[in-house]
């Protein structure tokens, strides 16, 4: 259970590094595939000359090839993992939305990938103008597909970077570029792909349209006649599996989950805040206070969403602060840097045990009072001293 | 509480059936129009060319021109043939529901076919990729807005509240930045949509879904905005967070379904108007067929809404509810949705209308008054509690002081100042104005839905225009009248009430004379009022007011010369009193009549005389009036003394007679400056006069004079200074004979001779 974590500190941080470090190579390969997208603004045959360079990497250099291969099953992997850890699913929106996102990224993307590697398998050049026919005019329901796959695959990147810069320091002025990124690219990618799509509709139709100069399939299927159906059978069933084995194993990890919520033992907890906005409430145990809050309805201060990196939902615990287990290395961290005195503790991180609890808020849930100076990095010469 | 639940049903249903009827009446018009005329065969237009040549038919058509150049040869129906047309119209609307209904089965298929024939397969997927890309790049760019706007928002949302003007500028704040991302997210998907080039019927159903994804989100804003669900500093409703969360559930389950009918409807016409040249009338019988099919599940959605809502509402509020208010009005929208769904199916449009304007604003009235008494309680009850906080707050350090002994004996507890509720005058002016706005609106979406111009209602000569317009004249000068007579009356009762008679013996404010001018305005507003809006009643209605101004003209000038005196009487009784020149109570004098103004009426004051005469003395005949009860008062005595009077004692003597009268408890307050002397005022025969003065509040000059006199006169008795007596001196030549009696009948006989024969005094004012 989450004990583990406890125990083993340095597993934890490895499996956060490699959560975040996985993600980001799929994120730069998303980027560059937008970039792409974008560039079908300009003109098809513009879309089609960058290619090589924004696309083609990924899938002709082997290195990056399996980088990008061992990072989806890894990353998957991993979030199974966290998943079977959650103890709550009444999330934050942003990680509900990061969630489902996740889970659905694999069934939305299947077709796309093992599409494009039965192109390939007919000894085809995957070229914009034969996906994106296809994506067009053969089959629009995949088209349709393709943008509702770009939206979420891009929504849970974004969030992922979103929540590891925001936890950096110096991230309010990175910010500042990472928004108008991030709704940028995505809708430029839409209007490449549509307008792209509004460039080849037209030859379907029998009317004008955009013809590549030296269109490398020109020759059409270079691969044994006999082999064309067994090729497109695959590519059609392949998606279709990928999709069952990663919902399975959604559905396995979810009922593990419920399982060790089940099997555990529960207590009630009375939680009270004093100080402005006092409240009272009492809640299962087993759920990090922050969790609690949420369940009622309560404002709170948290940047980073319960990921024990922010600090800014740090609570004073005025009375019942002798049954918490006392800090982790991760908590422990964040409350060194932000100074904090003996009784402050991570509402993200601490478990209330059955009986009372009363705390107070640090940081008040308008952030009205959040100050950034007060961080060790400001005060660390005095720190340093003592 | 009830009440505003209905709001958002009432609203809600509103736009629902307006847009419904709209979706319905539009396209199918346009269609029966375009269908009638095909194009003209060039032969025609030849014949056309050669009949507007003609000079007999140019002739003609000059003729049948009016004066302003239109043709006018629309005949005027009467009543019978009116209803006889009505009737028609229903009954042609009943066989195409008939039709439709026979239809009804077969609908999909035949809906699917002319789909299939419109659109291809690709052509419609794709349109549904467009609409989620263009929706997408809309969210895109209003998400950035609101990560950009997320800290003020976050401030406006949890900041603590107290007075609801407070929440007001909290919630508007909140709606304001929630609207201004609404038309980000409008700008980035219709128009980025828009600056593409589309296929028609493509770029109508893709437009007509993003325009009702908008509608939608402004429909749920606005809901947002009275019921902040998650945000209980702003909310302005006045109920608690679960019943906010349930009723924006339910506005949101109530606006997706009107919303999605409407875009359906909107579709369906559409594409049944694009087939209809070739496919003959069944496609626009189907189109019919579908738009009731969605109507009625429109209309069965606010049914269950309207029941699940009445039903679980009560339930989750803290306070209980009347349950037959409840049931009453559950019963009166069941009934509304009802009577409008089957005007709508019948296609009384009109009536439709009237009856669902009528039907909302019944209860939308009830429910504003009830809106606006909430907010201005809750303004009342917050400034309210800060006031009695404050005069705690002055009770404790009292209190306080108590306690240590700082306090003085007999001091008594600091006074605290009564609540004055400052909205007092604004809530019922508020109330108007807020229910002269609502059935004007109404007014002019009834005009509106009845396609009358109400701005041109004078060009209308239809029964119809000129009911309305006698209506809406009457309605406009009746609201107000109403209004100007409702800020009036409040702010002068206001004042009347507030005005505190005068404790006896006191002189009365200047709020006095108001006491007696603002009865008379307020008659005098509400006659102008009355006549005003009668005339222009009549004037409306088509009577001719000139010989009734002309009669009142004639009447007013006899009248006015009959009573020249009285008006004259009245209005300088006005001006008076503005000019505050008298109050009640106060001692006055006019011409040769004096004493205090006891009762001020319209016309004449009443003077008493401080021996009990009472003067009546009308306003007309006052030229000049002077008052001797302001401010203050001087009062200068004198004293003769002998010529050898130590001068600088007298002054010494004053001096101290003064100080004594200052030091006086009963009227040492109201001497403004006290007795002095002023020296030598002028030599006489036999002695000097010495001039002394005070001043003191008016009305106590009297009693300090009496005391004055007696001081003075005591202290000099006791200081060797006599007063001057009048002596004569009487010398008797050569007069040592005589005897001591025929000496003093000799005085005698000399003082005569000197002072004259004693006459009466004479009167002098004296003290009332």
């Amino acid at each position: 259970m989450s004990e583990t974590a406890t125990a083993s500190p340095w597993g934890a941080k490895l499996r956060l590094q490699a959560m975040i470090g996985t993600g980001m190579v799929m994120f730069v390969f998303i980027t560059m595939h937008l970039a792409n997208l974008t560039l079908g603004l300009v003109s098809l045959q513009t879309m089609e000359d960058w290619r090589p360079t924004l696309s083609g990497v990924w899938s002709n250099f082997a290195v990056l090839k399996y980088l990008l291969q061992g990072s989806l099953v890894v990353h998957f992997l991993l979030a199974l993992y966290s998943l079977y850890h959650r103890n709550t699913l009444k999330v934050p929106p942003y990680d509900m939305a990061q969630m489902v996102a996740g889970v659905l990224i694999i069934p939305l993307l299947g077709m796309h990938v093992f599409g494009v590697m039965a192109i390939r398998g007919l000894g085809l050049e995957p070229t914009y103008m034969v996906v994106l026919g296809q994506f067009w005019i053969v089959s629009p329901l995949n088209g349709l597909q393709q943008i509702v796959m770009l939206v979420v695959a891009w929504i849970h990147g974004a969030i992922g970077v979103y929540t590891w810069l925001q936890s950096r320091d110096g991230s309010a002025r990175l910010m500042k570029f990472f928004y108008p990124f991030v709704v940028a690219l995505p809708i430029l990618a839409m209007l490449g792909y549509v307008e792209a799509g509004r460039q080849i509709i037209p030859i379907d139709e029998g009317g004008m349209g955009m013809v590549l100069e030296n269109d490398p399939n020109e020759l059409g299927p270079t691969v044994d006649p006999e082999m064309i159906p067994v090729i497109i059978e695959q590519a059609k069933q392949r998606p279709i599996l990928a999709t069952q084995i990663s919902l399975g194993l959604v559905a396995l990890v979810l009922a593990a989950r419920w399982l060790r919520l089940y099997m555990r033992d529960r207590g009630r907890v009375r939680v009270t805040y004093a100080g402005r906005r006092p409240a009272s409430f009492v809640s299962d145990t087993g759920l990090t206070l922050l969790e609690m809050v949420h369940a009622n309805n309560l404002p709170h201060a948290n940047v980073c969403r319960g990921r024990g990196r922010c600090g800014t939902c740090r609570v004073r615990v005025l009375r019942g602060g002798e049954n918490l287990s006392p800090p982790d290395d991760i908590e422990a961290k964040v409350l060194a840097r932000w100074n904090a005195e003996p009784n402050e503790r991570l509402a993200c991180q601490i478990k209330p045990h059955e009986g009372d609890l009363e705390v107070e808020r640090v940081i008040q849930a308008d952030y009205s009072d959040l100050d950034y100076s007060k961080t060790q990095k400001a005060t660390s010469p005095v720190k340093a001293t003592s | 509480m009830m009440g505003f639940l209905r709001i958002f049903l009432t609203v809600l249903l509103l736009c629902g059936f307006t847009q419904i009827a709209q979706a319905q009446m539009v396209p199918s018009s346009g269609g029966e129009t375009e269908t009638a005329i095909p194009d003209p065969s060039p032969n025609d237009v030849k014949e056309f060319l050669r009949l507007l040549g003609d000079p007999s038919v140019q002739e003609w058509i000059k003729d049948s021109a009016t004066e302003d150049g239109t043709l006018d040869d629309a005949p005027v129906l009467t009543f019978r043939e009116q209803v006889d047309a009505r009737l028609a119209s229903i009954a042609a609307r009943a066989q195409s529901l008939a039709l439709a209904w026979n239809i009804l089965p077969r609908m999909p298929m035949v809906m699917a076919d002319v789909w299939e024939a419109e659109l291809t397969h690709a052509q419609k997927v794709r349109s549904a990729t467009y609409v989620l890309t263009f929706l997408l790049i809309g969210l895109g760019l209003e998400w950035l807005y609101r990560q950009f706007m997320q800290l003020p928002l976050l401030r406006v949302e949890q900041a603590p509240k107290d007075a609801p003007t407070e929440k007001l500028v909290g919630a508007v704040m909140r709606a304001a930045i929630i609207f201004a991302g609404l038309g980000i997210f409008a700008v980035g998907s219709i128009g980025a949509f828009k600056s593409f080039d589309w296929h028609p019927l493509v770029e109508a159903l893709v437009l007509d879904f993003l325009v009702m994804v908008l509608m939608f989100r402004i429909v749920t804003t606005v809901s947002l905005f009275f019921q902040a669900p998650h945000a209980p500093e702003l909310r302005l409703v006045p109920y608690g967070s679960p019943v906010a969360r349930y009723l924006h559930g339910i506005v949101r389950v109530l606006a997706l379904s009107i919303v999605l009918a409407l875009a359906l409807s909107f579709m369906l016409n559409r594409v049944a108007f694009m087939r209809e040249m070739d496919m003959g009338g069944s496609v626009t019988a189907v189109a019919l067929a579908q738009t009731v099919a969605l109507a009625f599940v429109v209309v069965l959605v606010t049914w269950a809404s309207i029941w699940i809502a009445f039903r679980r509402v009560p339930n989750l509020c803290e306070d209980d509810l009347e349950t037959r208010n409840l049931r009453f009005w559950r019963n009166y929208l069941f009934v509304l949705v009802g009577i409008v769904f089957a005007t709508w199916l019948v296609g009384l449009f009109g009536v439709m209308w009237a009856i669902l304007i009528v039907g909302l604003v019944v209860p939308g009235l009830k429910l504003m008054t009830a809106w606006i008494d909430h907010f201005f309680d809750q303004s009342t009850a917050a400034l309210q509690d800060e006031h009695r906080a404050e005069a705690q707050a002055v009770l404790d350090a009292f209190n306080a002081k108590e306690i240590e002994g700082d306090v003085m004996e007999g001091e008594a507890a600091p006074e605290v100042p009564e609540f004055a509720d400052p909205y007092a005058t604004a809530r019922p002016i508020v109330q108007r104005g807020a229910r002269f706005v609502l059935l004007m609106g109404a007014v002019f979406l009834l005009a509106t839905a009845w396609g009358v111009n109400i701005f041109n209602l004078s060009a209308d000569r239809s029964v119809l225009g000129r009911i309305l317009e006698v209506f809406i004249d009457s309605v406009v000068a009746l609201l107000l009248a109403d209004l100007v007579w409702t800020w009036a009356k409040t702010v002068i009762d206001k004042r009347i009430d507030d005005y505190e008679p005068p404790v006896d013996g006191q002189a009365p404010g200047p709020e006095a004379r108001m006491f007696t001018l603002l009865p008379l305005l307020r008659t005098i507003l509400m006659v102008t009022l009355l006549i005003m809006v009668s005339l222009s009643v009549l004037n409306a209605a088509g009577v001719n007011i000139a010989p009734i101004l002309a009669g009142a003209g004639i009447m007013g000038i006899a009248i006015g010369f009959g009573t020249q005196s009285l008006v004259r009487d009245i209005v300088a009784g006005i001006f008076f009193l503005i000019d505050d020149a008298f109050r009640l109570g106060e001692y006055i004098e006019v011409g040769d009549l004096m004493g205090t103004v006891e009762s001020i009426s319209v016309r004449s004051m009443r003077i008493r005389h401080h021996r009990g005469k009472v003067h009546t003395v009308p306003y007309g005949e006052l030229k000049s009036l002077t008052n001797h009860s302001r401010d203050w008062v001087i009062m200068k005595l004198e004293f003769r003394v002998p010529f050898d009077t130590d001068l600088q004692l007298v002054k010494k003597l004053i001096k101290k007679v003064g100080a004594e009268l200052q030091a006086n408890e009963h009227y040492g307050p109201s001497i403004l400056s006290t007795l002095k002397s002023q020296g030598v005022r002028r030599m006489e025969e036999f002695n000097m006069v010495v001039g002394v003065k005070f001043m003191t509040k008016p009305g106590e000059q009297w009693l300090v004079r009496r005391d004055a006199y007696q001081k003075v006169r005591d202290i000099f008795d006791a200081n060797g200074i006599r007063m001057a007596e009048r002596n004569v001196k009487v010398e008797i030549e050569g007069g040592g004979h005589l005897t001591e009696e025929q000496k003093q009948a000799a005085a005698g006989a000399a003082q005569n001779a000197a002072q004259g024969p004693e006459g009466p005094p004479k009167a002098i004012p004296d003290e009332p």
